[in-house]
């Protein structure tokens, strides 16, 4: 199912109808100045470049939103999030949490004042009845999270089983999830020195 | 006797903000704020090309993203005296502003409202009472006692589900909550509607910036938007309209909902207005530029501290670190600044936070909006007179007391004047509208200058009066490369520690005489320190699967 739906950021927009927003959404999330934290945006990084992806997936560099998430899931079915743990495994480990699991650990704390997390927008985003009713959390436990825009080690070595576990994911809800025998360039910013802007 | 409360963490992400306090005889005797995670990602930018310095700063911060890119591209053409064509300044303003709308509704409803709402009574307040008394507080039209029986129904559902999620753990029923019923459903009803109307704000920052959160379409020199009428991959008509249409829709939101709620709950708890007020000593840069220069502006500030003419900002501030876990003896100019960590563990008395001290001419500054709005209102800036003069107008009939511009300088005045700025920059955002399309209506489609790096040294500093208030970038670029990058956020000024000299930072002070009625349910620290909007600025987004408690008491 697509809805029609006016969204910031498309990469198409299909001006006058109104771009048509894809039913899967992979969001990368985490801070690439943070080593392991960057797990979620390189893996979409990764994904781009090594799969080829049916056109009801898309993927998103999300950073570390706050409410500004909201927005990506208004039309959704699934939303898979890519993102580091600091617990509950050995570095390099991955772990999956539905959204039920995801209900239980929500923090115990009272409101923030900033800095929503994930779980606080999911519960916006329910609470405004936008919630895909399909979630999934997809993680890496991480190691180090000092500043570096590399990833450590052992998430690197997780990295590959982490990307066909998604591919796995998106074929059980019948999507094309191919690896590509010919990867694409993977060059995200983070990873040059230089922009190039025109002269 | 006196208690000891210790908060950690204040804000939501991993612990970044700690808080203690001393109480005696029910009041808090003495703070400490302390930043729990290091800030040393300016290190990362240190040797690169300064063209792409934006696209790392806007990572510093999930949430605060587009101001860093901003402040950085500003740092680096005022490091070259790049001036940039207006059609850029009017986009970036525009994303500025719309940026602006989004984050200050978010903060006053999905942030901090349930500070003051106490949902838990929501199941029994009238829907029809309620709608009668939103008829006197504003026009909005959807405030009918349907509109407010459904959320009513939201919360007895999410109650009766057992489904509580992050209203599980707020501090329903304390004592210091007092607003009635209805007005807890009125405010309840508006942080539903709220969810949707940032969301719109934030879809013309996408439009215009391509993307959000991390905008796309920054340069240093301009913006990369192409601008081709007739072209539908470029800004066009059909774009603009787009623009247009949504800040249409949040506009009435902020003057009829938003602004009307601050100042209702600022006449309900007027007991806030006498609290939290602390640092007195006010920072703010003006911002929105009018032409390519950067030599007017739209907002107030202390004029003399921003142009490249004036040197009293550039050479006012400095960084103390004696509190703070880095090393170095002697306050540090941000040209200067060095981030070298140098961690002690927390001791009150000596190094206990990862925010260094900054001083302006030696002096702790309170930034935010009420700086902006107190300054603007000093200086007669027509703008900011006329929505401060609503607002205490308003606060004043519904409280049946009058209050006036002094009374802002508290915990509840810097609600009301983040909503007073958020309603002054509603009229902003449609008078830049303007200028874009009437730019572009006269044939200039001019979005960029190149820049040409100088060998040898420059120096610059980019400010930006972002939603928490001044924000500063410092760059050294030597031979074309970063040499040096210091970014001074408001955070910083506002969580600042202890200085040399003793000072106390604008959380700390503010905290001092805020009454606390139950020690192990401190809301009224809370309400103090969420009043300033903090952000701790460095967002390591790591899911901890593992829930803490945050308040704990010992008695000393």
């Amino acid at each position: 199912m697509c809805v029609p739906h006016l969204r910031s950021g498309r990469k198409e927009n299909r001006v006058g109808k109104g771009p048509v927003i894809p039913r899967i959404l992979i969001a990368g999330v985490g801070n690439v100045l943070l080593e392991d934290d960057g797990f979620g945006p390189h893996a979409i990084a990764r994904l781009e470049a090594e799969y080829e992806l049916g056109a009801e997936v898309e993927l998103v560099d999300i950073g570390t939103p706050g409410l500004d998430f909201v927005d990506y899931l208004v039309g959704r079915d699934t939303l898979i999030i890519l993102d580091a743990v600091s617990s509950g495994g050995q570095p390099g480990e991955i772990l999956t949490f539905d959204r039920q699991q995801l209900r239980e650990f929500m923090p115990n704390m009272r409101l923030s004042a900033h800095q929503p997390c994930l779980q606080e927008t999911l519960f916006a985003a329910e609470t405004a009845d936008v919630c895909p009713p399909d979630v999934l959390l997809v993680g890496v436990v991480g190691e180090s999270f000092e500043v570096s825009t590399a990833l450590g080690a052992e998430v690197e070595r997780a990295m590959p089983i982490a990307l066909e576990l998604i591919a796995e994911l998106l074929r059980q809800r019948r999507v094309l999830a191919r690896k590509r025998l010919q990867p694409l360039p993977c060059n995200p910013w983070w990873s040059v020195s230089d922009v190039g802007l025109p002269a | 006797m006196a208690t000891r409360i210790n908060i950690d963490p204040v804000t939501r992400i991993e612990g970044h903000l700690r808080v203690d306090v001393e109480v005696n005889g029910g009041s808090v005797s003495e703070a400490w704020a302390s930043c729990t995670m290091w800030r040393g990602i300016e290190n990362i930018l240190l040797g690169r090309d300064p063209r792409e310095a934006w696209l790392f700063t806007q990572r510093f911060c999930g949430v605060c993203t587009t101001v860093h890119a901003m402040a950085s591209v500003r740092a680096v053409e005022d490091a070259l005296r790049l001036p940039i064509p207006p059609n850029a300044q009017f986009i970036r303003n525009l994303i500025l502003i719309n940026h602006a709308l989004h984050d200050h509704i978010v903060h006053f409803y999905q942030l901090s409202a349930l500070d003051w709402v106490d949902i838990m009574t929501i199941p029994r307040a009238s829907p029809k009472a309620a709608a009668s008394l939103a008829e006197t507080l504003s026009d909005w039209t959807n405030n009918s006692d349907k509109e407010l029986a459904a959320a009513q129904d939201k919360v007895k559902g999410l109650a009766a589900s057992g489904q509580l999620g992050m209203f599980a753990s707020g501090y329903w029923g304390h004592p210091a909550m007092h607003l009635p019923p209805e007005v807890n459903l009125l405010a309840f009803s508006h942080y539903l509607q709220a969810l949707d109307y940032q969301r719109k704000a934030l879809q013309v920052v996408g439009v215009l910036g391509g993307k959000t959160p991390h905008i796309q379409n920054l340069a240093v020199g301009g913006v990369m938007n192409a601008i081709n009428l007739d072209s539908q991959g470029t800004l066009n008509m059909d774009r603009l309209y787009t623009i247009k249409s949504l800040m249409d829709e949040v506009i009435p939101f902020v003057r009829q909902v938003y602004f009307s709620d601050a100042c209702a709950i600022a006449a309900l708890y007027p007991e806030w207005m006498s609290y939290g007020g602390g640092v007195r000593n006010y920072l703010a840069i003006p911002d929105l530029p009018l032409n390519a220069e950067a030599s007017a502006f739209d907002l107030a500030g202390v004029k003399t501290f921003y142009t490249a003419a004036d040197t009293e900002f550039r050479h006012a501030v400095t960084e103390d670190l004696t509190h703070a876990w880095y090393k170095g003896a002697e306050p540090q100019h941000p040209w200067q600044g060095e981030t070298q960590p140098q961690y002690t563990d927390f001791e009150e008395n000596g190094k206990y936070s990862w925010v260094k001290a900054p001083r302006y001419d030696g002096h702790p500054m309170q930034v935010g909006p009420l700086a902006q709005v107190l300054i603007g209102y000093a200086q007669g800036h027509p703008l900011t007179k006329k929505w401060t003069d609503l607002a205490l107008a308003k606060i004043s009939a519904i409280g049946k007391r009058k209050v006036t511009v002094n009374d802002l300088q508290s915990t509840m005045g810097r609600h009301v004047a983040r909503a007073i700025r958020c309603a002054m920059l509603s009229e902003l955002a449609v008078k830049h509208w303007e200028y874009l399309v009437s730019n572009i209506s006269r044939g200039d489609f001019a979005t960029y200058n190149p820049p040409k790096f100088p060998d040898g040294e420059v120096e610059g500093v980019g400010t930006h009066e972002a939603p928490r208030g001044t924000l500063s970038h410092w760059v050294v670029i030597r031979d074309g490369r970063l040499a040096n990058y210091q970014a001074v956020v408001p955070t910083t000024w506002n969580a600042s520690p202890r200085d040399n000299r003793g000072q106390p930072g604008p959380y700390e002070m503010s905290l001092l005489g805020n009454p606390i009625a139950d020690p192990e349910r401190p809301l009224e620290v809370l309400r103090t320190v969420h009043s300033f909007d903090p952000c701790m600025a460095c967002a390591c987004h790591t899911f901890d699967p593992e829930g803490k408690k945050i308040a704990s008491v010992k008695v000393l």
